[in-house]
């Protein structure tokens, strides 16, 4: 890990600007291992093992959070025919902002052909006037799987804080076979109606969106994934193209988002035939 | 006008964009709740997302350069995630671009529907209104927009034709002080995950009145 340098990476000043750069293969007998490792303060990665025949890498922010100024690139790889599955230990938090600048967090996922990718992060807390920018760019192969979630909180909510961020800024694209299949850009912000659809349906509503690919039209569970609407959650799903499809929702609190997490990956990897990858924690 | 009369055939009458799940649900309850929704989500959406970018494809249809409104085309499919929502937009085009080859034929209406019959809404309405300055022609396509809502509001609530009317009409007054400067913005996207999530339940919907 460096603590300065003469191109601006590094600690500088009050921010960080670190990186992840990742790479999974598979050994000649089928093992997937980190072929490619390098990574630099705000992220730390656990030791990497095999479950359930994905390897599961724990990514840790030993700062504690974001900071305004702070950058983080990451580029993921799963690489042909590997399994992965990169989870987070706790939640990602963005402290208030002392100044104009955001955190800004970059990310390049990219599937390689019968590769598969879960990204499974504990839920994002932008805290009381934080800014903050993600950028994220996936590329699959055509057939590659992935299971990639998105959770945002309102806030601190036990300190009273609900969307009390100055912004957010979220950018999205979802590219398969060189096709664009996704794209999304938003900002929010309570100063304008950014967050009215948030709050129209829960006060305090935690965002979960999910994109899954490498699953079949018959081995789509849409049926079962019809229950997960109930008067805690508002849930959709749908197909976007070929073998990829979107789950949008909106849930009341954090033990309803977390809820339908849990289900969601059981009921995906089971419809997928898959054994579940254990991740150690309340979400298994 | 003529492509704004409520008579022309789009198809547009069948379709609600999602509204109907919404009244479903109680999001939508009356009149006071359709004017909040009109102004908190949709117009926000048109202002930041579909103005802007109904200008990059009037820009191309007015050059004649049908490879430009082809990939425009194509990217629509990428910012409408729900399909009901892709599908609703490419319906209402292909009806629209049928009734241009009628009314208005040229080479670019032509070779536009060789190339992609099941066009986009937002596309074939620029291809439609190009010979319009881009002013005209993006208030033609919100007003389009906002009264397509309107409409599909009088079959799923309560609400009167002449209180329905003063909601376009405070609608679109709201609308008016921002539209002028979308058109200059380049196109960004809209958070609105409460109509996503409305129009991918929808599609899944045991009864509905309308195709979305």
């Amino acid at each position: 890990m460096s603590i300065s340098s003469s191109d601006g990476s590094g600690i500088t000043g009050r921010s960080i600007r670190g990186h992840l750069d990742l790479r999974s293969d598979v050994r000649g007998d089928g093992t997937p291992y980190l072929s490619r490792q390098s990574f630099r303060a705000p992220i730390h990665l656990s030791k990497a093992h095999v479950e359930s025949g994905s390897l599961l890498v724990q990514l840790v922010n030993p700062t504690a959070g974001f900071f305004d100024g702070d950058r983080l690139d990451l580029d993921v790889t799963a690489g042909k025919d590997s399994r992965v599955v990169l989870s987070t230990p706790g939640a990602s938090r963005v402290h208030r902002a002392r100044s104009e600048t955001p955190a800004i967090c970059h990310q390049r996922l990219t599937v390689e052909s019968d590769a598969f990718l879960e990204w499974i992060p504990e839920p994002f807390i932008p805290q009381a006037g934080a800014r903050y920018h993600q950028r994220t760019e996936i590329r699959l192969a055509e057939d590659a799987g992935l299971l990639f979630f998105e959770w945002i909180a309102p806030g601190r909510v036990a300190r009273g804080e609900v969307f009390a961020y100055e912004s957010l800024r979220w950018e999205l694209d979802l590219i398969a076979a060189d096709k664009l299949v996704a794209r999304e850009r938003y900002e929010l912000t309570p100063h304008d109606h950014s967050l009215a659809a948030l709050r129209e349906r829960f006060p305090a509503a935690h965002y979960v969106t999910a994109y899954v690919a490498g699953m079949d039209k018959e081995s789509w569970p849409a049926e079962d994934l019809d229950k997960f609407n109930d008067e805690r959650t508002y849930f959709g799903h749908g197909p976007l193209t070929g073998n990829i499809h979107i789950i949008r929702s909106l849930c009341a609190d954090s033990l309803a988002a977390r809820a339908l997490i849990s289900g969601l990956r059981t009921l995906i990897y089971q419809s997928a035939g898959k054994s579940l990858p254990n991740l150690g924690r309340f979400i298994a | 006008m003529q492509a704004n009369d409520s008579q022309y055939p789009s198809g547009a009458y069948a379709h609600s964009y999602g509204l109907e799940e919404l009244v479903e649900c109680g999001v939508v309850k009356d009149a006071a709740g359709l004017e909040r929704f009109l102004e908190t989500q949709v117009l926000p959406a048109l202002l930041t997302f579909d103005l802007p970018f109904f200008v990059s494809a009037h820009e191309a249809a007015m050059k004649e350069d049908a490879a430009r409104l082809l990939e425009l085309d194509a990217e629509l499919d990428a910012w409408r995630l729900p399909a009901e929502t892709r599908d609703a937009s490419r319906r209402i085009g292909s009806r629209r671009l049928e009734l241009l080859r009628q009314l208005s034929p040229s080479a670019l209406v032509e070779s536009h529907h060789a190339a992609c019959p099941f066009s986009h809404h937002l596309v074939v309405t620029a291809i439609e209104l190009s010979s319009l300055p881009v002013a005209l022609a993006a208030r033609a396509f919100a007003f389009q927009t906002v009264t397509g809502f309107a409409t599909a509001s009088m079959k799923l609530l309560r609400i009167g034709q002449t209180a329905c009317q003063g909601i376009v009409r405070r609608t679109l007054d709201h609308l008016g002080a921002g539209l002028d400067r979308s058109l200059s913005r380049p196109a960004d996207g809209w958070f609105n995950p409460l109509l996503e999530i409305a129009s991918l339940r929808h599609a899944r919907a045991d009864a509905r009145l309308f195709i979305s």
